[in-house]
């Protein structure tokens, strides 16, 4: 029988990372946030929150759509079916080992 | 209890969510400016009405205003610089959980006046200073905005004390309270600004 500590194990890497972690967790508590406001409410650096941002949308877990809003060209960022299943198994291992 | 053998950055998404939105929505001062300035303008009004009761019909219509029109300045400027502020759209469902706080105060709000109207003048300047510090203290979350709490909940305490009139004991705790949050807000959006 597996307990909860052990399934730490089954752990989905791509979020554990602390700063994707972050940037997950946000974006499943919002409709959705562009570039700038997620690098000013993670505080990481523009080219860290990018490679991140990449990464997860790599891995199906974010969709990225560059849009305009007024003159402005803005980059926005929303999770994914796929994201917000994956954030619900990461946070139940989280639960089941706390 | 929390297992202290897991690694620190071990926490429950939602949690994480909550501290990183209150932080980009208090990071930039503008919620303490517009706060600061709504506050220094029911103080104001509050000494107005100590000399001339009738001013009491401003108050009532100028807190409404104050209380709708606050969040919406707040919108249109970060709206306006979207650039420097970024842009984000709530979740409907998350904005639904802010109602069971709203309740709560509301239901304070009416016990303070259910007990002034039974015991006039007792304890009415205390109860708000320490509902005002409480709702400060949890809305904000960060040290600035317990001391700011904490500060507003002994001056309440300390009014009612002194045994000031209302009108008078009203004006000088939201005038400090005004105060406190411009001051913060000024210094929190220079920061920002800065950045």
């Amino acid at each position: 029988m597996t307990t909860g500590i052990q399934r730490l194990g089954e752990i989905d890497r791509m979020i554990h990372e602390p700063a994707r972690l972050m940037v997950v967790a946000l974006l499943a508590a919002v409709k959705e946030a562009d570039f700038q406001y997620l690098k000013q409410a993670t505080g990481l650096t523009k080219g860290n929150l990018s490679v991140h941002l990449s990464k997860l949308e790599e891995a199906g877990y974010i969709a990225i759509e560059k849009s305009f809003r007024g003159k402005y060209p803005l980059t926005v960022c929303r999770l994914t079916e796929r994201g917000r299943e994956v954030l619900d198994e990461y946070r139940k291992v989280i639960q089941a080992a706390l | 209890m929390t297992n202290s053998s897991l690694p620190a950055h071990l926490e429950d998404p939602g949690g994480i969510a909550r501290r990183l939105i209150q932080n980009a929505h208090t990071g930039d001062g503008l919620p303490e400016l517009v706060v600061g300035l709504s506050f220094l303008s029911i103080s104001g009004l509050s000494y107005w009405q100590a000399l001339e009761p009738r001013a009491v019909l401003a108050l009532v219509f100028l807190v409404p205003i104050l209380c709708f029109g606050g969040p919406w300045v707040v919108r249109r400027v970060r709206g306006a610089n979207i650039r420097k502020f970024g842009y984000m759209q709530p979740d409907p469902m998350e904005r639904k959980q802010i109602v069971p706080g709203i309740v709560a105060a509301a239901m304070m709000v009416a016990l303070i006046a259910f007990t002034e109207l039974l015991h006039p003048r007792h304890g009415t300047l205390a109860g708000t200073g320490f509902l005002g510090g409480l709702i400060t203290a949890y809305s904000g979350r960060r040290p600035r905005f317990v001391i700011g709490g904490l500060l507003l909940a002994a001056l309440g305490v300390a009014l009612d004390k002194a045994a000031v009139s209302l009108p008078i004991g009203f004006a000088d705790l939201f005038g400090m309270a005004g105060l406190y949050a411009l001051v913060s807000g000024i210094i929190v959006f220079l920061r920002f600004q800065a950045r």
